[in-house]
């Protein structure tokens, strides 16, 4: 059985994790080993006036002031007036957010660790916290960053004509939406483990992360060291989504404890450290005008964005790149042509934002979806339609959309199409009154977006990053056994790379993934990459992966066509041998003629030999957009505020499929975690900073009865300008939920005259809407 | 404090001399080394910990060494020649229901218990039984039909359950209406104290207003009030160390069921003898939890309904930070304000007649602290 | 996150246990499963010196029953009752209830008598055993035996009746006819974890017997006495509005949401007993 591109095969890592075999960081045996515990800042915001460590443990302990010999993290920017930040990797003069890690503490084991950082005393002068983004906005005096003159990281501004779209508007909507802040909750915590190898000379970091050559890089920057002395493994690593690909302060100072104490020391980060200091993403304000014709018809959209984004900006993605991608993602999929957007990155005393799964996308997905349905209430027509209708139409592709987008292929009207019929939206107006004559309150809702893959080097470099990502290398190789070796820079959490980069392998050498070895996440091992996020895994690795093989495939043909006595051209790659026509030879004999029995080939040989390096980028270099419809019925319990969600369907497009067994997991996972984010998840923080949701029975993840049974339809728009067609699609499930499941209650509740525009909807937040209601008779947020 | 335990974990018995505070999961992943144990909370939430003990699924992660004497442990690492495992292993790999794999060993721990006490492969009642296993990747969608897809196989080939569940009796409902009787055994009166004054929040801090009286003339009271030793002993759980003019150095002890957090600190007491009022400041750090305390006491002593009496007034403001302060806020707070103001009242009447005062019982003043700042931190398990 | 140090005595008898209680100069603190305890330990909000454990003593196990009253000795798990292994005081009331206590896992471990004695307010232990007119039995170090009324054991949030030496030896159910109903409701955000609102009725016309008990509030779930009653005459399930009043007499301060919730909570518990 063919194993290569389009093969529903399992997975290759499955094996060890079923066993309990694989090796996360906390994980790894070493002699001499030491656990860390961090002393963190109770406060949110506070001037330190002293930090005393207890006299018999002054050596296990190390404060900033033992640190001088490192630089605090600094995520430079290129854009215009943004303001970089110092993030200490032990806070330095002042703590800025509540869980801020203060001083490491040492000892054979983590619980031994803790009784010594419970030692330490913290003389901390407290300075009013800034809580709220828009609070901070505007405040001139109370700072995050003292030597600032406000709060702002950046604000940035998109000015189209929003006055011609005033003047011809039918219709006015005029809408406030919020996120929260959340958590983005891997099972696995971060992990850092590092000691001095004396014989390589080298400071080995093994660590949680999904981008092990840019900590390299990280490290090497801000320990002052050459990379050369660097080396960074990621081992197995239980999920990322986000949270594991910035350089945390903790792997600087457990690296420089390492090499200070010359002890291998790790640390490993505990949930409530996770819920607390983590608590880093999501959080975004919208205040939205649209403008709309009589049928509905967007004519333009006036925004205001306020991201919520903490006290640091993290490398490399700084603080900026949420409200960049809010700003510029806000429009998605709809076409229409004024557009006026102000964004702002506010410092706040909260963890530094990081970018999640979906990146600024869930948020405006939600704004967009929202204000689509609003607008069709408005206008009197069906959400359903006012929303296809206001979709960039397929004969339009490829599409350069109001901020400069440039969609490559897609049907996205077709997709909302697709969604209704597989959610049975033909009659669902019938049932839902029949529903309600029985006093129940059911509604459905859809939400579409795009979502772009594989940005290119020019989008981030547009962002402003410090590190812009750019090609992507891949390894391939026989090994003298006619086994495969595929390596690549890139890494996997859960997305089963190791399975879909040797389907690319097999796809050009016809050999079964079972004799494919993929090695990934070692900095010593495989070529440079800047890792795994912004869905550009399968696009960029495994398009390097298939450019590789098929260098590499070609290389084999030759020394095949030289044994089978033909043309290269004749020959075919399959079932591990090579073919010309009935007679054949298999790799194992061609890899054993080239490593041992040379005299076998002719003296002209090809002696780049069977081993291949090959570097990727796309064709076009403003990233390739697969897109969505979500579509949800929910039920409402107007008594309680639960909402149940009934069906969940999502239609999607990511161009050609490579392993539809692991893409239907990302869409589900994806999509679960959108759920968590429109009706559970949210970091609760009282008006001193202090977040009141630090274990997981205050901050609630979706478990398997909160979420429903996904239906999942497909269909295959390839992309003109990748290897194969693929486009990226690991975050795209996690952007839709909030947007089709808060449209769903909104028409589930609308005899009610209730609009619902916060996430999560959580049954509070609903009850206490629909309770003033009753009692004022009028809806409010 | 170490002590020796015996144990088998997965069919091998081991002697170990562990200190008692080791959990079950770092016991098996540091002195076994069987590290397919995975820890994700440690609050008994998450469930990747979830082991075999004594054949019934369990965390690992609140199970204390002292606790596992004589136990009988199944890990990831074990179920050898054991067919169930094998058929979820195998349905878990074909229906993609792992991603990042760090909550399989304990998901298929569950799991195998599920296919053990399950006769159909209705997957509401799998999700349910899933319920205390978290997984962060797959939505839960392939490992639910994994779970189905074993227990057909199992129903397929005629094997019948180890541990079958037995159904529960449907419930019966409906009666005709009747007079209840007098001798109706639940006594109906919830306790009410005398109340007056309320609860209430300025930004961060709480404000507890109370009146009271107190059964000595209002001179007496004045005098017991304006020693700080004197008046500290009627407080549950607070202690005055030193005391120099205005200032003093003491201790707190917050109790609150099991959880106990003692703040040191110091602060200042003024009174004013003109209008019998004063206050009390003081800001503390818990030595152990990461936490700060800020309180503020005020009160004024007026005379009573009678000559011998004297009516109270306080007014306390307190403010938490630090790890104490970061769960969330429960309606706690009234019931144990008046608790805490009777004992204190009846403190108060004791020193100012002579006797001794009681100890509490397993409260002191400042739990209200931590009732009115923290979670359900008890709440999430409710059993013991 | 890993506990204090302590240490671990796990005495052989009640009476060594008791023993203990009374001459250690240790904090200590009982545990059974330690479901509650455990994440608390870990969090380091409880910080004991001694922990004595009772889950093994054999005089907590006894699982029994007389004509009138069913027995469940204090370190019955959670799950031995939701898989019936003990007598139903009233047709399938106590499987119901444990079935839904935290999760299977939890269950496992976790006791009844752990559970009364932590006394947490949104427990469901507390609240059902409030309706069902439970007594709880326990023992001094001197031996003196108590039998206490539920509505006296729990005296509010991880308040009990319940003396330093004291121990829960077991919970007396009174038995309840065949015609007897009950009804069961609590409002969680996620299954498993702590309710925000619990409704439970349980009642008899033979033994003219109506309780209400409104859980997860301030303190001890409330008894809604004249609710009661007044569901004994009607056999009808009153309106919210009804229920909210009933609520409002207890004078703890509930927010609107919260009031709404346990409303609803109590409304839903007594539709299942009332429904034909």
């Amino acid at each position: 059985m063919p194993t290569g591109i389009g093969a529903r095969v399992q997975r290759q890592e499955d094996r060890r994790l079923l066993n309990g075999q694989a090796i996360f960081v906390d994980d790894i045996k070493m002699p001499g080993l030491w656990e860390a515990a961090y002393v963190r800042s109770p406060i949110a915001h506070g001037i330190i006036k002293e930090i005393r460590k207890p006299a018999e443990f002054e050596t296990r302990i190390f404060t900033a002031a033992d640190m001088d010999d490192v630089l605090p993290i600094r995520a430079e920017s290129s854009l215009p007036t943004y303001k970089a930040s110092d993030f200490h990797s032990l806070a330095t003069g002042k703590v800025r957010y509540v869980g801020e890690c203060i001083a490491i503490c040492i000892a054979p084991t983590r619980a031994e660790a803790e009784d010594i950082a419970e030692l330490v005393e913290l003389d901390l002068d407290p300075l009013p916290p800034l809580i709220d983004a828009l609070v901070a906005r505007t405040d001139h005096t109370n700072l995050v960053h003292e030597d600032w003159e406000d709060n702002l990281f950046l604000s940035t501004s998109f000015d189209g004509n929003i006055e011609e779209a005033k003047a011809k508007a039918d219709v006015v909507i005029e809408r406030e939406y919020h996120t929260a802040r959340q958590c983005m909750m891997p099972m696995e915590g971060k992990g850092t483990l590092a000691y001095w190898d004396g014989k390589a000379d080298q400071l080995v970091v093994y660590t949680s992360t999904q981008i092990p050559h840019l900590i390299r890089t990280g490290l090497s920057e801000f320990l002052q060291m050459d990379q050369g002395q660097v080396r960074v493994i990621a081992p197995d690593v239980g999920g990322g989504f986000g949270y594991k690909c910035i350089l945390q302060p903790e792997e600087i100072s457990v690296s420089w404890v390492a090499r200070k104490t010359g002890r291998p020391i790790r640390w490993t980060e505990d949930r409530r450290e996770h819920l607390v200091a983590g608590a880093n993403t999501r959080q975004h304000h919208y205040k939205l005008i649209a403008y709309a014709d009589k049928v509905g018809r967007i004519l333009g959209i006036d925004a205001e964005i306020t991201v919520d984004v903490g006290a640091y900006s993290v490398w490399p993605f700084t603080a900026c790149l949420e409200a960049s991608q809010a700003g510029g993602n806000l429009p998605g999929p709809y076409a229409f042509k004024n557009y006026r957007c102000k964004t702002y990155s506010v410092a706040t005393n909260k963890p530094p934002f990081t970018p999640y799964r979906g990146v600024a996308r869930p948020g405006v997905c939600f704004a967009m979806e929202l204000t689509i349905d609003a607008i069709a209430r408005a206008v009197g027509r069906e959400p359903i339609d006012v929303r296809r209708e206001n979709l960039v139409p397929a004969a339009a592709m490829p599409y350069t959309n109001v901020t400069g987008k440039f969609y490559d292929t897609g049907d996205y009207p077709d997709s909302v199409n697709q969604a209704a019929k597989m959610i049975e939206f033909d009659g669902f107006r019938a049932k839902q009154a029949k529903a309600l004559r029985n006093g129940r309150y059911i509604g459905i809702g859809f939400s579409t977006f795009t979502e772009q893959s594989a940005h290119g080097t020019k989008v981030f470099g547009a962002w402003g990053l410090p590190l812009v990502p750019g090609y992507e290398q891949a390894m391939v190789k026989i090994t003298p056994s006619g086994s495969i070796e595929v390596r690549s820079g890139n890494h996997s959490f859960g997305q089963g790379l190791e399975t879909t980069l040797a389907q690319m392998a097999s796809e050009w050498l016809g050999v079964d993934i079972a004799n494919i070895r993929v090695t990934m996440g070692d900095t010593g091992t495989t070529p440079y990459s800047t890792g795994a996020y912004a869905s550009r895994g399968m696009v960029m690795a495994g398009g390097a992966v298939s450019k590789a093989s098929e260098v590499l495939a070609e290389r084999v043909k030759i020394h095949a066509a030289h044994l089978l006595q033909c043309k290269p051209k004749d020959i075919e790659l399959r079932d591990g041998e090579a073919f010309n026509k009935k007679t054949s030879v298999s790799l194992k004999d061609i890899a054993k003629a080239w490593y041992l029995r040379p005299d076998r080939l002719p003296d002209d040989v090809n002696t780049a030999g069977l081993e291949v390096t090959e570097g990727y980028k796309p064709s076009i270099d403003t990233g390739v957009f697969s897109y969505a419809t979500h579509a949800a019925t929910v039920e409402v319990d107007p008594a309680t505020g639960i909402t149940k969600i009934k069906d969940y369907v999502i239609f999607e497009d990511c161009g050609r499929r490579v392993n539809p067994l692991i893409l239907e997991g990302q869409a589900y996972g994806g999509a679960a975690q959108g759920i968590g984010t429109a009706l559970y998840e949210e970091v609760i923080y009282d008006a001193a900073g202090q977040p009141l949701t630090s274990t997981l029975a205050d901050y609630i993840v979706p478990g398997p009865n909160e979420l429903p049974d996904f239906k999942l339809g497909h269909s295959e728009t390839l992309s003109p300008y990748t290897r194969h067609g693929i486009k990226g699609v690991g975050e795209g499930a996690a952007i839709a939920p909030s947007g089709a499941i808060v449209n769903a209650i909104n028409d589930a509740l609308r005899p009610l005259n209730i609009e619902i525009h916060q996430v999560p909807a959580t049954p509070h937040r609903v009850l206490s809407k629909i309770l003033s209601v009753q009692n004022e008779g009028v809806s409010s947020e | 404090m170490k002590q020796e335990i015996s144990l088998t974990v997965n069919g091998e018995d081991h002697t170990l001399i562990v200190t008692s505070r080791t959990q079950l999961a770092e016991l098996l992943r540091n002195e076994l080394d069987l590290t397919g144990t995975h820890l994700g909370c440690e609050q008994g939430v998450c469930g990747a910990c979830t082991v075999l003990i004594d054949g019934k699924p369990a965390r690992s992660c609140i199970t204390f060494a002292g606790s596992c004497h004589g136990i009988k442990v199944e890990t990831i690492e074990g179920f050898q020649n054991d067919d169930v495992m094998d058929r979820l292993k195998e349905a878990f790999s074909k229906h993609h229901a792992l991603q990042c794999g760090f909550c399989t060993p304990g998901m298929l721990a569950t799991a195998r218990d599920i296919v053990e006490r399950f006769t159909s492969p209705d997957t509401e009642k799998i999700r349910y039984e899933l319920s205390g296993n978290l997984c962060r990747c797959t939505g839960y969608v392939g490992i639910v039909a994994a779970i189905a897809d074993v227990i057909e196989q199992q129903i397929a080939l005629g094997i019948s359950l180890s541990a079958p569940t037995i159904d529960v009796p449907e419930q019966k409902s409906g009666f005709a209406p009747f007079e209840p009787s007098s001798t109706t055994r639940a006594k109906p009166a919830n306790i009410t104290l005398q109340k007056s004054g309320k609860v209430s929040a300025n930004g961060n801090q709480t404000i507890v207003e109370r009146g009271f009286s107190i059964d000595h003339k209002p001179e007496v009271v004045w005098q017991h009030f304006r020693d700080l030793k004197s008046l500290g002993k009627c407080v549950p759980g607070a202690v005055i160390d030193n005391v120099d003019n205005d200032r003093f150095e003491g201790h707190v002890e917050v109790r609150f069921g099991p959880i106990k957090a003692d703040f040191r600190g110091s602060g200042t007491h003024t009174n004013n003898d003109m209008n019998k009022s004063g206050s009390v400041i003081g800001r503390g750090a818990d030595k152990g939890g990461q936490s700060n305390l800020e309180g503020q006491l005020n009160y004024i002593i007026g005379k009573g309904e009678t000559p011998e009496s004297s009516k109270i007034d306080v007014e306390f403001k307190f403010e938490i930070q630090g790890m104490l302060a970061q769960f969330n806020r429960p309606e706690l707070v009234t019931g144990l304000v008046d608790y805490i103001l009777e004992q204190f009242v009846q403190n108060c009447n004791s020193v100012l007649s002579g006797n001794e005062i009681k100890p509490g019982q397993g409260i002191s003043a400042f739990a209200l602290v931590v009732a009115i700042v923290r979670a359900k931190i008890a709440t999430w398990f409710k059993s013991n | 996150m890993k506990p204090v140090s302590f240490e671990y005595n796990t005495p052989a008898s009640l009476s060594l246990t008791t023993d203990l209680l009374v001459r250690t100069k240790k904090d200590a603190k009982l545990i059974s499963g330690g479901q509650s305890l455990g994440p608390m330990l870990n969090l380091r909000l409880a910080r004991p010196e001694l922990l004595i454990d009772i889950s093994k003593l054999s005089e907590l196990k006894e699982i029994g029953e007389d004509k009138s009253k069913v027995i469940i000795g204090a370190s019955i798990t959670h799950s031995t009752i939701e898989d019936g292994g003990v007598v139903e005081p009233i047709s399938g009331m106590l499987r119901y209830v444990a079935s839904r206590i935290a999760y299977r896992a939890v269950r496992n471990k976790g006791t009844i008598g752990g559970s009364l004695a932590h006394a947490d307010p949104a427990a469901d232990w507390v609240t059902t055993m409030m309706a069902l007119s439970a007594v709880i039995k326990t023992r001094t170090s001197d031996g003196i035996i108590r039998k206490i009324p539920m509505h006296d054991f729990m005296l509010g949030a991880y308040r009990t009746a319940l003396k330093h030496d004291e121990i829960i030896s077991s919970i007396e159910i009174p038995k309840y006819s065949k015609k007897a109903c009950w009804g069961y409701h609590k409002i969680c955000r996620k299954v498993g974890e702590f309710a925000n609102a619990i409704g439970a009725i349980v009642v008899d016309p033979v033994q003219k017997y109506c309780i209400i008990a409104c859980g997860a509030v301030g303190g001890a779930p409330l008894i809604l006495q004249d609710l009661s009653e007044s569901v004994a005459r009607s056999a009808a399930v009153p309106d919210i509005l009804e229920i909210v009043l009933a609520l409002e007499t207890s004078e703890q301060q509930f927010d609107a949401v919260k009031m709404q919730q346990l409303a609803v909570s109590v409304q839903r518990a007594i539709e299942k007993a009332v429904c034909k």
